[in-house]
C-alpha cells in the first residue's frame, strides 16, 4: 500500500512537471518570437532613410553645379527620382513603418521627414525650375534630417542591444528551468515506474 | 497498286507531322538561344555576370516592353512592405534567367538606392519568385516602390515568411548581378 502511495506521489509530481514543461514551452516560444522581431528591421529602416537623404543631397548638389542644358534636365529628373525614392520609404502603406512604432525619436524623424516631403512636393515636377535659394534650403534641411537619422540609428542600436541582451538572458534562464524540470520529470517517472513494478511483485497472486 | 501506295502516303504524312512537331518543340529552344531585343525605351533592368545571351556589351538591358513580352504569372500575396493582400504580376526569376541564358548558383539584387542583397538558388528554387512590374494590375511607380520588385509567394508558402526573405524582397530593383 505504501509503495502504491509513493508511486502515486511520484506520478503526480511527474505529471506536474509535464504540465510545467508545456508552460515553459509557451514562455520560450514567446521569447523566441520577441527575439525574432527585435531590432533588425527598425535599424535597417532608419539606415534606409539616412541613405535616401544622402542620395537626395548628392543629386541636388550635382544639379546646382551643372551647366550644360541637357545635363541640367537629366539631373533635375535625377533629384526628382531621388525625392520619389525617399517618398516611397515613408509612404503611408509601408508595412515596415510599424516596426518603428513606440520609438519616440524615430517617430519624430518620420514626422519631420513627412513635413519635408510635403513642403517640397510642389517642386518635384520636371517642368518647374526651382530657385537656387530654395534648392539650397532643401539641401540643408535634408542634411539636418540625415543627421537626425544617423543619431536615431545609433540610439536605436544601443537600446535594441540592451533589449536583445535581456531577451537572451531570459532565454538562457528559461532553458535552465527547462533542463531542471525535464530532469525532475525523468527522475519522478523512473521512480513511479520502479514503485509500480515493486507493487506488482509484492501483490498477492490469486 | 493502290495497296502498295497507301502505306507510303500514310508514312509520308506521319513524317511531315513528326517534322512539324519537332519544329514546334524547337521554337522555344531557338528563341531562348537568341538574345532579347535591345531596349527601345527606358532601361528598367540590367543583368550582368555569367550569362550567354547579352544584348548590350556583355550585359542584358531590358525595357519594360521586353520584360512584359516574357511569360508572366500573377498571384495574390501578402508582402512585408504593404498592408493586406496584393496582386502581383511579373516574370518568374527562373524564366528570366532562361531568357538571358543563365543558370546562376547565386545572384545579387541591387536597388535604386544601392541596396544590395545576395539571393542563393536555394532561396528561390521550387517557388514562383517573380520580378513584379504590376501591382493590383497597375504599373508600379517609384513612389510605390517600383517599377520592379522581387516578390515571394508568401501567402501560398507561409514558410517563406522569414526575416531573411524580408531582406530579399527587394523593391526599386534595377540590376541583377549573376554569379
Amino acid at each position: 500500500m505504501n509503495i502504491r502511495w509513493a508511486a502515486a506521489v511520484a506520478g503526480l509530481i511527474a505529471l506536474s512537471c509535464a504540465i510545467y514543461l508545456l508552460y515553459l514551452m509557451v514562455l520560450i516560444d514567446d521569447t523566441r518570437q520577441s527575439l525574432h522581431t527585435e531590432g533588425v528591421h527598425e535599424f535597417t529602416s532608419i539606415q534606409q532613410i539616412d541613405r535616401n537623404l544622402d542620395n537626395l543631397i548628392a543629386s541636388l548638389v550635382a544639379y546646382r553645379l551643372a551647366t550644360d542644358t541637357e545635363q541640367v534636365d537629366a539631373l533635375r529628373q535625377s533629384y526628382i527620382t531621388r525625392f520619389d525614392i525617399f517618398y516611397s520609404a515613408l509612404s503611408v502603406d509601408s508595412g515596415w513603418m510599424a516596426y518603428l512604432e513606440g520609438n519616440q525619436s524615430a517617430q519624430q524623424l518620420i514626422e519631420a521627414s513627412q513635413h519635408f516631403l510635403s513642403r517640397y512636393e510642389p517642386l518635384m515636377n520636371k517642368n518647374i525650375v526651382p530657385e537656387e535659394s530654395l534648392l539650397v534650403r532643401m539641401g540643408e534641411e535634408a542634411r539636418d534630417l540625415s543627421q537626425k537619422a544617423y543619431k536615431t540609428a545609433i540610439a536605436l542600436s544601443a537600446t535594441k542591444t540592451k533589449a536583445r541582451d535581456s531577451l537572451l538572458k531570459r532565454m538562457a534562464r528559461l532553458l535552465k528551468i527547462l533542463w531542471i524540470t525535464g530532469l525532475v520529470f525523468l527522475l519522478m517517472t523512473t521512480i513511479a515506474i520502479g514503485f509500480l513494478c515493486l507493487s506488482f511483485k509484492k501483490a498477492p497472486t490469486a | 497498286m493502290p495497296y502498295t501506295k497507301r502505306p507510303t502516303t500514310v508514312m509520308t504524312k506521319l513524317w511531315i507531322l513528326f517534322a512539324m512537331l519537332v519544329c514546334l518543340c524547337a521554337l522555344p529552344v531557338l528563341a531562348a538561344m537568341h538574345p532579347l531585343p535591345k531596349p527601345t525605351t527606358d532601361v528598367v533592368l540590367k543583368i550582368s555576370g555569367n550569362l550567354s545571351h547579352p544584348n548590350h556589351g556583355d550585359e542584358v538591358w531590358l525595357d519594360l516592353d521586353t520584360l512584359k513580352s516574357l511569360p508572366s504569372i500573377t498571384y495574390e500575396t501578402i508582402s512585408p512592405w504593404n498592408q493586406g493582400v496584393q496582386s502581383f504580376t511579373g516574370v518568374q526569376l527562373s524564366t528570366l534567367f532562361e531568357a538571358v541564358g543563365a543558370n546562376p548558383a547565386s545572384f545579387d539584387a541591387i536597388a535604386m538606392d544601392n541596396y544590395r542583397v545576395t539571393l542563393n538558388d536555394s532561396d528561390i528554387a521550387g517557388y514562383p519568385v517573380i520580378v513584379a512590374y504590376l501591382q493590383n494590375g497597375e504599373p508600379i511607380s517609384i513612389r510605390k516602390r517600383g517599377p520592379l520588385r522581387i516578390v515571394f509567394p508568401n501567402s501560398r508558402h507561409p514558410e517563406l515568411q522569414t526575416t531573411r526573405n524580408k531582406k530579399l524582397t527587394v523593391w526599386h530593383l534595377i540590376k541583377l548581378e549573376l554569379h
